[in-house]
């Protein structure tokens, strides 16, 4: 994942009250989904699979938002 | 909010804010002073007095540095403290890239301290992430 693509996503993530964890599958869920170094230390490439979860207050649309933000990314995760 | 001004040998601030600019999408309100060697000291703190003066809105600037004993650093710590800025001297580009997140919701001191951290804990070696990576049969960044 380019740092650019972890920078929007981190971004995206830090506007909910929700803590928002990250995994890439089959991976634990260990990467904080507001911290752009925990992002890229995931080794995120490209037809890798995301988990991603969210426990708040605004729960659902976090996820649904991130979810939305990954899907859109190109096949250069750009 | 908390200005950051990014002050370094050479080039390398107007590169690292470059950078950091080109990550962010231009996030960020963040500044770079490059201090040439052949600049004499009094115009460099001129120089970096009249930056903090443009770019402190109230929240204070912190001064983020490429090497702490450099120019650049004594510099800074020369000035006068009439000024409302920290100094974190020996950055790198995790923490420059953090302090964007971090100065929308932070104070000046708490930020700094933050970042003191995040710079030390983000550097890594990647034998490392190998060895954790064949212990747990993954393949980390693969």
């Amino acid at each position: 994942m380019h740092a650019r693509v972890a920078y929007k996503f981190t971004s995206l993530g830090e506007r909910f009250i929700s803590n928002i964890k990250v995994g890439r599958s089959p991976q634990k869920l260990e990467a904080n989904g507001k911290d752009i170094m925990d992002i890229l230390a995931l080794g995120i490439g490209n037809g890798s699979t995301l988990v991603i979860e969210a426990v708040g207050e605004d729960e659902k649309e976090a996820v649904d938002s991130l979810v939305e933000l990954v899907n859109s990314l190109g096949d250069d995760g750009d | 909010m908390v200005s950051v001004l990014i002050i370094a040998h050479g080039n390398l601030a107007r590169e690292l804010l470059d950078t950091v600019m080109f990550i962010t999408g231009g996030e960020g309100v963040m500044e770079a002073i490059a201090l040439d060697h052949n600049v004499e000291v009094e115009q460099a703190r001129n120089m970096v007095k009249e930056e903090i003066r443009n770019i402190d809105d109230g929240g204070g600037v912190l001064i983020m540095t490429d090497l702490y004993g450099g120019a650049p650093s004594n510099i800074c710590m020369s000035l006068q403290d009439d000024m409302k800025f920290e100094i974190l001297a020996g950055i790198n580009l995790p923490a420059l890239v953090k302090a964007v997140s971090l100065q929308k919701t932070h104070d000046l001191e708490t930020m700094a301290k933050k970042l003191k951290d995040y710079a030390k804990e983000n550097v890594y070696l990647a034998s490392d992430f190998l060895k954790e990576s064949d212990e747990k049969g993954e393949g980390k960044g693969k």
